[in-house]
């Protein structure tokens, strides 16, 4: 056993508690509970951390009862800034009834602790009628909220909430929600209140069977993500009232509502992202209104499948050929595809699209050499099409393998590559992910080879 | 050995003394990330050769690469990844605390989440040797505080 220096023994326990602390942040809270042991200077160190991330792979009931434990052990008078909650039970499993759920029990704890970031992701199919504690939908200090709470039925969701006290909210993201109607105009327009709210990501989402569509006015907006996984969604229309919107995703499949009629948005829409890497058809007229709104921005990144949907829908349609529109004002376009997929077709396709068009001052395609994610995205949606039911999936590629593992929903300055994965793969219990390392992955390999030729 | 200077003619350059007596270079841009150091400057002026007793030859380069890539604004999680890939736990834990000591924030905070993923999967053992604490339980303290908490001590693989 080698001895350390005595000097570094003394550095590290000179620490004081609130840096021991700061590492202890960057910990799962199992662990932060763990460190009681140490010594007696730290038996209660982790009452008082302020970032909690309650994340456990493994354990499903075992980890609920912990959550409640940690929460009632910690240090009320310690503010708390931080909660993200990550279940990833695999297999639906089957507990004894509880009289509360521990997601309720999250996020009251939240919003009674002046919480400003709540992070709950969760499978929900187990818990029967899970009711939303108003609490957190009412609350001074939130500043980001994001609610994954994924029913294994792609058509359950959870109803969001009629009215929302949240005005300090800068971030939202939702996943699974039904939107209820505003009873004045026959929209749905759930979020008009947080006037502060400056990024949004809405993802399988739905609206009442009575709603014309979806209403979004927010003057600080500035990046909205939307989309849905099939085409049973009832967002038919979208209107947005957001003067400050910079820039517009697609996530999903294509777009089932045409580009959103605005008041004020084509002033300052910088950016348009079509990030659909499934789905095989798009409406003509919906088709038309999307191009037009391209033609007002700077920068858009397509997926390779909707590209070639899309140029495939102009060349079989000389009507719409002849509405082309030019898209005079679009500097930088990038492509994502697949690795294998022919550079030279590519081009090919964004030069039909861009028949009328100037050439970009810069023009990318975004291949597995810059993008990982992407290769698993593509592979995903194959799967997916073809309907296989049992997958493994190799990929040489660990920070991919950690994201699917550990189904994070990577919603990181909207780059919603990984969290399409994300969701995609957990879909499926069946799907299962395996690390494999690169001089093994001799399969992948031989198989990039022999596409060459 | 110094490191080589800017051959920017605008941009000026601090000397950096180790705590064992050997001289870098930074621009003044990598200065300002380092709380420290840029007070020091603010006091001293910025053409005296700024004395940093705690920290050492054998780390301070790592920490001048680290932010020579951050003026170029070019910091991803694929260099922050080889940035670490062959130190060992002491290596980084030797940074940490120099990034505390030099108030280099975005560098600390790096660490600090490397350091939280390298002792996730330690026993408390080695967390122990790892932080210098001495371990002041008695052993029926020790076990007792364990059962009062075993709710976090469950499901684990115990290796000591």
């Amino acid at each position: 056993m080698k001895r350390q220096k005595k000097s570094e023994i003394d550095r590290l326990s000179d620490l004081p508690d609130h840096l021991l602390l700061h590492i202890m942040q960057f910990m799962i809270a199992k662990h932060c509970v763990q460190t009681c042991v140490l010594s007696k200077r730290w038996k209660n160190l982790w009452k008082c951390l302020t970032n909690i991330k309650l994340f456990d792979p493994y354990n499903g009931v075992i980890f609920d009862e912990f959550v409640s434990q940690f929460l009632s052990c910690r240090d009320n008078s310690v503010p708390l800034h931080n909660i993200s909650y990550k279940n990833n039970v695999r297999r639906n499993y089957e507990i004894p009834p509880k009289t509360t759920n521990i997601l309720v029990e999250i996020m009251e704890y939240a919003a009674s602790h002046n919480v400003q970031q709540l992070e709950i992701k969760a499978k929900t199919d187990h818990i029967r009628n899970l009711e939303l504690p108003p609490s957190i939908f009412n609350c001074d200090s939130l500043t980001s909220l994001t609610l994954f709470l994924r029913g294994v039925s792609k058509s359950t969701t959870k109803m969001f909430p009629k009215s929302l006290n949240l005005p300090a909210l800068k971030t939202l993201t939702l996943v699974q929600f039904t939107f209820f109607t505003s009873s004045d105009n026959g929209y749905a327009e759930p979020f008009s209140t947080c006037n502060m709210l400056n990024k949004l990501v809405i993802f399988a989402c739905k609206l009442q069977d009575d709603a014309q569509g979806l209403c979004i006015s927010n003057s600080k907006l500035s990046n909205l993500a939307i989309g849905t996984m099939n085409r049973r969604s009832n967002i038919h229309k979208v209107i947005l009232c957001t003067p400050k919107l910079k820039s517009l995703t697609i996530i999903g499949i294509p777009p089932i509502f045409p580009a959103p009629s605005t008041c004020s948005l084509t002033n300052l829409l910088e950016e348009l992202k079509f990030d659909c890497m499934y789905g095989s058809t798009m409406g003509e007229d919906i088709l038309i209104s999307w191009l037009h709104l391209i033609a007002k921005v700077n920068i858009m990144t397509l997926s390779y499948k909707i590209l070639k949907l899309m140029v495939n829908i102009l060349k079989n349609n000389s009507s719409m050929r002849a509405q082309l529109p030019s898209f005079v004002k679009l500097k930088s376009l990038k492509v994502e595809a697949y690795p294998w997929k022919c550079d030279d077709r590519i081009r090919e396709m964004v030069s039909y699209l861009l028949q009328n068009s100037p050439p970009p001052a810069t023009f990318d395609i975004v291949t597995v050499v810059k993008c990982e994610a992407t290769v698993m995205k593509y592979a995903l949606a194959f799967v997916l099409s073809n309907g296989f039911e049992r997958v493994i999936f190799e990929d040489d590629c660990q920070q991919v393998v950690n994201v699917l593992c550990n189904d994070y929903l990577y919603v990181n300055e909207l780059d919603t590559l990984l969290s399409t994965c994300s969701f995609l793969f957990n879909s499926n219990d069946n799907y299962n992910i395996v690390y494999v390392m690169r001089q093994v992955n001799m399969v992948a390999q031989n198989l990039a080879r022999a596409s060459l030729f | 050995m110094a490191q080589e200077a800017s051959s920017s003619t605008s941009s000026k350059t601090i000397s950096l003394k180790t705590g064992d007596g050997e001289i870098f270079e930074i621009e003044a841009s990598a200065a300002k990330q380092m709380k420290t150091v840029q007070r020091l400057i603010d006091d001293l002026g910025d053409d005296i050769t700024i004395p940093l007793h705690n920290v050492f030859s054998k780390e301070l380069p790592k920490i001048i690469e680290y932010y020579k890539k951050d003026i170029t604004g070019e910091i991803t999680k694929d260099f922050e990844a080889e940035f670490v890939k062959d130190l060992n736990d002491d290596e980084v834990k030797v940074l940490f605390l120099a990034a505390n000591y030099l108030d280099a924030n975005k560098l600390f905070e790096f660490l600090s989440q490397n350091i939280a993923d390298r002792l996730e999967s330690k026993s408390v053992e080695y967390v122990r040797k790892y932080f210098g604490v001495e371990n002041d339980f008695t052993p029926e303290e020790e076990s007792k505080l364990r059962e009062e908490r075993a709710w976090s001590f469950r499901g684990i693989k115990e290796d000591e």
